[in-house]
């Protein structure tokens, strides 16, 4: 029974040889079934799917991530129960999964395309001339600097992720990098905005303060 | 006059709200994602327990405050878990980050 099995014996039983490993795969396959289908079904964007469809797809995840769990358990270092640490990659296999595909068939010009930072669109909502005069401060600041501060990656990167909302991993694997190097880039980049605003005497904090 | 909560926010301003909301939680030194995976389930065993895991390990919390993605896996993570203590009359945490 999964709740029986001390971390120690989860990784000892995954990794003997017959019935015994059989039986150890088999319940952890059902236990991050049952778990993904209860989160699957609670997600918005799946609605529209019937419960077998949905039990179909936590089937699925759950098998790819058995064999992601089965290829790390050595490198498990019980800092948490075994169960945690397996659905911890069954999630981010399940949700990289579905992020991978809604966001499929986007190329990189649509993803990093400026129209939504032009300062005129971003300043169209505004409903004062105060609030108009302070927005066209901050945005013709920030195109500005982000455009002789960041590198041409670093400008892509940021509008892709900021504001078209481009999951890191889609955006990592657009660009021919990888999460890790594209997280350091953003970093960077929002590092490098943030200081060169504050220089000119724009605090972010100060100016969200006006929106609330 | 600013947009009250009744209000739809128009996504122009959203998109404006969003970056600088961002730039105001950078920091200097900031954990990746992939240091964040190390430890989330750690950190989703301690908030599932009652322990303040944000001031713990508040690197983790901070960059699930940033990190889209990396949240939702954690409010994911944390909803199989809650699966787990709710069928054995545990209390739930509600995924908090």
């Amino acid at each position: 029974m999964t709740n029986e099995r001390s971390n120690d014996t989860w990784q000892a039983d995954l990794q003997a040889e017959g019935p015994r490993r059989e039986a150890a795969i088999q319940d952890l396959l059902t236990w991050l079934q049952r778990r993904l289908f209860f989160y699957l079904r609670e997600r918005s964007d799946l609605r529209e799917l019937s419960e077998d469809e949905l039990a179909q797809m936590a089937a699925d995840f759950a098998q790819e991530s058995v064999l992601i769990i089965l290829d790390k358990l050595d490198q498990f270092k019980g800092h948490s129960k075994f169960t945690t640490w397996a659905a911890k990659i069954a999630v981010h296999q399940a949700l990289g999964e579905l992020r991978r595909a809604r966001w499929r068939d986007i190329s990189l010009e649509a993803l990093t395309a400026e129209g939504q930072l032009d300062p005129t669109v971003l300043l169209s909502d505004s409903r004062t001339p105060e609030e108009a005069s302070l927005r066209r401060a901050v945005v013709n600041l920030v195109v500005e600097v982000m455009h002789t501060e960041l590198t041409e990656r670093q400008r892509q990167a940021l509008i892709a992720r900021l504001v078209q909302g481009v999951p890191i991993e889609v955006l990592a694997e657009q660009m021919n990098t990888n999460p890790n190097a594209l997280y350091k880039l953003l970093h960077d980049a929002r590092k490098r905005l943030k200081a060169r605003l504050l220089e000119r005497g724009i605090s972010p904090e100060d100016v969200l303060a006006t929106f609330s | 006059m600013t947009p009250s909560a009744s209000q739809p926010i128009p996504e122009s301003i959203a998109i404006l709200v969003r970056l600088l909301r961002t730039l105001a939680m950078t920091e200097e030194r900031e954990l990746s994602c992939e240091e964040v995976f190390e430890l989330v389930d750690y950190y989703a065993e301690l908030q599932g327990t009652g322990v303040n895991a944000q001031d713990l390990l508040p690197a983790v919390a901070h960059h699930l405050r940033l990190c889209p993605e990396c949240a939702d896996e954690y409010r994911a993570l944390m909803r199989c878990l809650e699966m787990e203590t709710s069928a054995s009359g545990q209390a739930k945490s509600g995924g908090k980050v």
